[in-house]
């Protein structure tokens, strides 16, 4: 790790740590890590970021799991790059981004000198606390971001397991064109699914780090049976069986922060969203058994990681949806297509570290 | 915070040039193999593929050119490990000599030992067993009896060995023994010696699989003579010495890649299918190919930096095993094997090869309760 990355994390690190003792108060926390301009990570110099190596920009989103953050931060690094790239300003105090369901996109036309655009945005993350909501649309072969206010639009509040603002947002609006901003080819809606779902990747690793982290402190300081039961091969098994999940999670998280220049990323961040929801539900399964009756209660930290990776291993599609992506990828290549599929994937880790 | 990281992979765009020249020799070599055959694995035995890959070069790949090696990085042979599991050839042969033999004697041979021994196997010419397992002493190593009892000219070995995988076709044992009385320090008595197999008083004798195949032997020792300069490394070394070797016998593609075969044929089964049930199984299976495979990649790249990923390898190991035994479940929540189905014929041989295959993944190379164990001990727990 060089000098630069373990700065940021550090000092990330010592905010989210101090964030964790309240965290109930989003907007102050949100205030808190803009204070540092954490969200401009991903935001190259020229529109007033960090210029930061992408691996290290999401490092900060896994941190974030870490500490279960109360701050939608990985939504709004990627809001302020999109914003950057579609040569917009960028939102200093409180951007967040929206996905349309891949199976039913919006639909965006022009109308007169004004852009009208239709369509759902489930589950937004964190709209009420937002300045700006930024999704993607397509029209007539150009990919555009969209710039919605989000006191101007038909909104259904809601949150996830962990409490956390999830609204439902219904589009059926007019547009000013400062607010309709084309994006290259690459950047479509797709791209702010996957993306989405390497944020939660990244999330999702951290947290089981945690998890891991609190289960293995948990075992060894309990006492039954006049030791602490980590010295029961029972429970040591179960760790080590909770070990291999985090580790694979982190590893899976990692392959799709490699993938986020790739043109290949799609099937990369699928597999790593995929088994980093499969390993939080079975880590999760073996932390709570461990920690006994004290896990299930609300005042005790562990429900603070068990809800948000309940809900993470749902959001930007749960492990159904990217297998089924994933397994019409490798069926399409057909048996002796899925060896070259697996290798070609391997990959450039040259992408993230741009 | 616990320390689990597994760095990035090494990429080498070298590597990937010799993949291709890889698959081209194999793709002529194995050209007529049958499903049945490629799923045999690291299990499939052909003396006359391991010559020819040695003529290649690709046997002791890494190793010193002065010993027969061929010099290449970790990764190159990664990239060849994995190519020759893929394609399901019959790389047992040389598999143990070329994996862990070799690189043991490489680090704590003798000249004499390596200039004897080494560039035999990179011919593909000179084939090694394991001699770890005994009939009293499996997943608790240090239990081992075997005595080689130290005289003037060397050592009288006394003792059984026993899941020894192709001991019947080796040419040479790495074996894992005491050579002290006492039996308290039972880590510092041992020792590893390089047993010549054609020496009197050896008897192989076969143990058949469940499935009827013969890989396993027992191998009895009653007062071998073996020479003094048959020693390998330090007296009293042996158990430090094996735990070396291990993680470079517990994180390779050889640990998750066992079933890949049937994962193909499944492939081929499901073909002209359209259905979620399909896509959602194979897609989850790639998913998890795909991490485990970086996870796998990493470990190479810190043997390639010298260090000592124990930790890493178990974990790969425990996941590996998981992954192989679990493809043949699937597959036949896929395929309605209550049906054989003439067009399907290669699928169920690869299937039922491989549905007796799979408890041994987790037995051999470390139980999974050990693996487990050594990952608790990582955690701090032991």
């Amino acid at each position: 790790m060089d000098d630069s990355r373990s700065l940021l994390l550090d000092t990330a690190g010592r905010l989210f740590a101090e964030l964790r003792e309240t965290p109930d108060d989003a907007d102050a926390a949100w205030q808190r890590v803009a204070e540092l301009g954490l969200p401009l990570a991903l935001v190259d110099e020229a529109h007033g970021g960090f210029d930061l190596p992408v691996a290290d920009a999401l490092a900060v989103v896994r941190l974030a799991g870490q500490y279960a953050l109360a701050a939608p931060l990985g939504e709004a690094l990627l809001a302020n790059r999109l914003l950057a790239e579609a040569g917009a300003d960028i939102a200093e105090g409180r951007p967040t981004l929206a996905v349309a369901d891949p199976h039913s996109p919006l639909t965006l036309n022009r109308e007169g000198d004004r852009w009208r655009v239709h369509g759902r945005l489930p589950a937004a993350p964190w709209v009420e606390h937002a300045e700006v909501v930024v999704t993607i649309a397509r029209h007539d072969r150009q990919n555009r971001l969209l710039l919605l206010d989000p006191d101007s639009l038909a909104a259904t509040p809601g949150t996830n397991l962990a409490d956390q603002p999830r609204t439902d947002l219904t589009l059926d609006l007019d547009l000013d064109n400062h607010r309709v901003r084309e994006l290259p080819e690459t950047l479509g809606a797709e791209w702010l699914f996957e993306s989405g779902a390497l944020l939660r990747c990244q999330e999702i690793a951290g947290a089981l780090a945690t998890v891991l982290d609190m289960t293995v402190q948990y075992a060894s300081g309990r006492v039954q049976f006049g030791k602490p039961i980590a010295r029961q091969q029972a429970i040591q098994q179960q760790l080590a069986v909770l070990a291999t999940q985090a580790a694979i999670a982190a590893g899976a998280a990692d392959m799709a922060v490699d993938a986020f220049h790739d043109p290949r990323r799609h099937a990369l961040i699928a597999a790593a969203k995929a088994r980093c929801g499969e390993a939080a539900g079975q880590a999760l399964a073996i932390a709570h058994q461990v920690h006994g009756a004290i896990g299930i209660t609300r005042e005790y930290r562990l429900n603070l990681y068990s809800r948000r990776l309940w809900s993470w291993r749902d959001e930007f599609g749960s492990e159904r949806y990217w297998q089924a992506r994933l397994g019409e990828q490798v069926l399409a290549r057909g048996a002796d297509g899925l060896w070259p599929f697996i290798t070609e994937l391997g990959g450039s880790t040259e992408g993230a570290r741009q | 915070m616990i320390d689990l990281s597994f760095p990035t992979p090494p990429e080498s765009q070298q590597a990937e040039s010799f993949r291709e020249q890889v698959r081209d020799f194999l793709a002529t070599e194995l050209a007529g193999r049958t499903p049945l055959q490629r799923v045999e694995s690291w299990m499939g035995f052909d003396a006359g593929f391991s010559r020819r890959l040695g003529e290649q070069g690709w046997i002791g790949l890494t190793w010193p050119k002065q010993y027969g090696g061929s010099e290449r990085s970790a990764l190159e042979r990664y990239v060849l490990l994995e190519e020759l599991l893929a394609a399901g050839a019959p790389v047992a042969a040389h598999w143990i000599a070329d994996r862990q033999s070799g690189p043991l004697l490489l680090r704590y041979g003798t000249e004499a030992q390596k200039q004897a021994i080494l560039p035999r196997i990179t011919r593909g010419e000179c084939f090694f067993c394991i001699g770890m397992s005994e009939p009293d002493s499996g997943s608790d190593l240090a239990a081992a009896r075997t005595y080689a009892e130290p005289v003037d000219d060397g050592f009288i070995v006394n003792g059984t060995k026993l899941w020894t995988t192709y001991g019947h076709k080796a040419h040479y044992m790495v074996l894992f023994c005491r050579t002290s009385r006492d039996h308290e320090d039972r880590h510092g008595g041992t020792s590893q010696l390089l047993i010549d197999l054609t020496l009197p008083g050896i008897t192989i004798r076969p143990i058949h699989d469940l499935s009827g195949a013969h890989h396993f032997n027992e191998v009895v020792f009653e007062n071998v003579q073996v020479p003094r300069d048959a020693l390998i490394g330090e007296m009293g070394d042996g158990w430090n010495q094996v735990l070396s070797e291990l993680a470079f016998e517990r994180s390779g593609p050889d640990r998750f890649l066992s079933t890949l075969w049937v994962l193909i044929e499944l492939i081929r089964a499901l073909e002209g299918r359209d259905d979620d049930q399909s896509r959602i199984a194979v897609g989850r299976l790639a998913a998890h190919l795909m991490s485990l495979r970086r996870l796998s990649r990493s470990v190479a790249g810190m043997l390639q930096r010298g260090e000592n990923p124990t930790l890493q390898a178990a974990i790969v190991k425990d996941l590996g095993a998981l992954l192989e035994q679990e493809i043949p479940d699937i597959a036949r929540q896929l395929v309605d094997t209550g049906r054989a189905d003439a067009a399907h014929r290669d699928f169920f041989q690869v299937l039922h090869y491989a549905v007796q295959q799979v408890p041994a993944f987790s037995l051999r190379g470390g139980t999974r309760e050990i693996l487990r164990g050594i990952i608790a001990r990582g955690l701090g727990l032991r």
